[in-house]
């Protein structure tokens, strides 16, 4: 069967869901062009500017898109495709498209305010310390994966080895041009993306082919070094040059697929594999393809600060979401094309598996297969390097509030753990004693994590339409849903993690599980406090 | 031109980065977390620009168009650079100017590549923006 009909399919199911259930829900919401949004009440031209829906698509789809929805699909693809898709179709759009759509709707309707300062207003400061906890706990987890999945492609594909090395180097370049030089940005983005050309062609001559475990060291020592270097140095030029790289590749793999037609070759469905049972780990796997957490925290960052008017939440939340769900089935056609998948998922990783889909794809379009190959695997790992030295960033400095909050709260000295390199020291070492575990260990308790933060978010929007007297069974079913899976595989992953020894990933995984039932909790406890008052519309603050 | 709106785009980065779906890393969510500004420099032209924008928006409301766009933001803004430089028929030196010599920071009104590159937006800037509105 060619799997041009699932892309097809998922275009016509998302299109048809953003007209019909994306407008049911706008309705639910009710959605008014009459009401002032936070951008227009309390403009600055700072945080609070309006952007008309094109302007803050652009902005809010390139802050959501990465590598986690690539990962995600091809890895799910081990549980036959029939269940992915569907998992990719239906929880994009009754699941992940709704969660981006209320999380943008509910920071609205509270000044643009943060999802956390939503959860703390809805349940309280306690919700808001645990979030701060769970926060590093998931840094750890997304170094650990992606510096995995990186080194995993890396050996695989060793041309991308080389030619991210060098892309490091045309982005320090490009940095000291554009923020020390100012030069102008179409010229320097012109040759910052001719360097690249050289860059891949340089990889592809000279393959850099390194062991695993060196590469594991290797990014280790280079997080340190980038999280501690300032941002405009390598971070915002890589950056900026990445986003062109996410364009050119989501354009270029849409394209190749319907030149290339591809078959599939995978089962349709496999109950048990060495990732675990279909229920409930297919769901934490694909992640970010079908319903990310992190979206909450974008759509109520910048994007609630810049809506132009009501109805374009359905325009960016919802739709934004689906075409992030459109990017993850190319990403499970990869894998599922593939005759030999579990051969090629070992040996190479799932940004293997996807680089080589996408560098067939574009062979159909007269690109040579290994230029596609590296390009795909350079921009994936482009992505994946960003969010490494980010997160190991982020990681070490909410490990180092949480300890200056810690010392001011019981009237001590700053304590030694809020010092930037022990922090820096802490975070990276547990997360590069995970990442020496199998990748597949790690992934799906990221996912977890992942999916924990949305049924967060959907407990936050379910508890405040219940105060407002308003229906929320179209964000409390799918937050029951995401409870559910993430209790289980959570019970599922901290078990196997024991019995392999896998001692700190058992640990993170039984305090994530602590943690979800706490707040399932503070869920069932908020849900029964607030059922049947008066309503008061849902556009009450 | 009488029927066209005027528009000011302002180019300048947002403190937040593209990373990953994976990792929230916009200014708010690091100095709700973190309590540190991240991109000071950055910071320092939001507001620059955000001032900017405001003395703008006291000056003209809602009768001219002005956006404020991130320069990584390309699949708006470029195709919106040209589609100004047309429709508001600039020079040909003037419309390679505005797509190929811009700066970030920069201002942009009516197709035009007004400012580009100043972290300081100058009282100039201003006057030259109310100089083109008032032509058109």
């Amino acid at each position: 069967m060619s799997a041009l009909v699932l892309l097809v399919g998922a275009i016509i199911a998302f299109l048809l869901a953003y007209k019909f259930y994306g407008t049911y829900l706008a309705k639910k919401f009710e959605l008014d062009d009459s009401n002032p949004t936070p951008a227009h009440t309390m403009s600055d031209g700072v945080d609070y500017v309006p952007a008309k829906a094109p302007v803050l698509l652009g902005h809010h789809f390139a802050s959501i898109a990465g590598a986690a929805p690539i990962i995600g699909p091809v890895s799910a693809a081990v549980f036959g495709w029939i269940p992915a898709f569907l998992w990719i179709v239906l929880g994009g759009i009754f699941f992940g498209a709704v969660h981006d759509f209320s999380a943008l709707v509910a920071s609205v309707r509270h000044k643009g305010k943060s999802i956390a300062v939503v959860i703390e207003s809805t349940i309280g400061d306690t919700g808001k310390k645990l979030f701060g906890i769970f926060a590093w706990l998931t840094l750890v987890l997304v170094i650990a994966a992606f510096i995995n999945v990186v080194a995993n492609t890396f050996v695989a594909v060793p041309q991308a080895g080389t030619a991210s090395i060098l892309f490091m180097g045309v982005a320090l370049l490009y940095g000291f041009l554009v923020f020390r030089r100012n030069f102008p940005l179409a010229i320097s983005t012109i040759a910052g993306v001719a360097l690249l050309v050289v860059a891949i062609w340089l990889g592809i001559l000279f393959p850099l082919v390194l062991a695993k475990t060196t590469w594991i060291a290797l990014l280790l020592v280079y997080i340190v070094i980038a999280s501690v270097t300032p941002v405009w140095i390598l971070l915002q030029p890589r950056d900026y040059l990445n986003s062109f790289l996410l364009y050119a590749l989501i354009g270029l793999a849409v394209i190749g697929v319907f030149f290339y037609n591809p078959t599939i070759n995978a089962p349709a469905f496999v109950f048990t594999t060495n990732l675990g049972w279909l229920f409930p780990i297919l769901f934490v796997t694909i992640a970010c393809g079908a319903i990310s957490g992190f979206h909450s925290l974008v759509a109520s960052g910048t994007t609630a600060k810049q809506m132009y008017k009501e109805t374009d939440a359905k325009f960016i939340g919802y739709g934004g979401m689906l075409i992030e769900s459109t990017l993850a089935v190319v990403a499970l056609i990869t894998a599922i094309m593939v005759a030999d998948y579990a051969g090629e998922l070992a040996n190479g990783g799932a940004v293997a598996v996807f680089s080589r889909g996408v560098g067939a794809f574009l062979g159909s379009i007269g690109v040579p297969l290994t230029l596609g190959v590296t390009f795909a695997s350079l921009v994936v790992s482009a992505f994946a390097l960003t969010t490494l030295d980010t997160a190991t960033r982020l990681g070490r400095y909410v490990f180092q509030e949480f300890f200056e909050k810690v010392s001011a709260t019981e009237g001590e000295s700053k304590s030694i753990a809020a010092n930037p390199y022990v922090a820096t020291i802490v975070t990276v070492v547990i997360s590069g004693w995970l990442a020496l575990t199998s990748w597949s260990a790690i992934w799906p308790i990221f996912g977890s994590a992942n999916q924990l933060l949305a049924a967060l978010a959907l407990l936050a929007v379910s508890v405040w339409l219940a105060k407002l007297g308003k229906d929320n069974r179209f964000v409390k079913y799918p937050m029951y849903f995401m409870f559910a899976v993430t209790l289980c595989s959570l019970v599922i992953l901290s078990y196997k993690n024991f019995l392999a020894a896998n001692w700190v990933l058992a640990v993170i995984a039984v305090l994530l599980f602590i943690l979800a039932i706490i707040l399932a909790v503070f869920a069932n406890k908020t849900l029964k406090e607030v059922s049947g008052p008066p309503n008061t519309g849902v556009g009450a603050k | 031109m009488d029927n066209i709106k005027d528009r000011v785009i302002i180019i300048r980065e947002q403190d937040e980065l593209v990373a990953s779906c994976c990792v929230p890393f916009d200014g708010e969510f690091v100095r709700e977390f973190a309590k540190v500004d991240l991109f000071p420099e950055t910071t320092a032209i939001i507001r620059t620009t955000g001032e900017f924008y405001q003395r703008l928006k006291e000056e003209y409301g809602d009768s001219i168009d002005v956006d404020v766009v991130d320069p990584r933001n390309q699949g708006y803004l470029f195709p919106r650079l040209i589609k100004d430089v047309f429709r508001y028929r600039v020079s040909i030196g003037q419309g390679l100017k505005t797509i190929f010599a811009l700066r970030s920071p920069a201002v942009v009104c009516n197709g035009r590549l007004i400012m580009s590159g100043n972290k300081q937006l100058s009282v100039q800037v201003f006057d030259k923006v109310k100089q083109i509105i008032k032509v058109a």
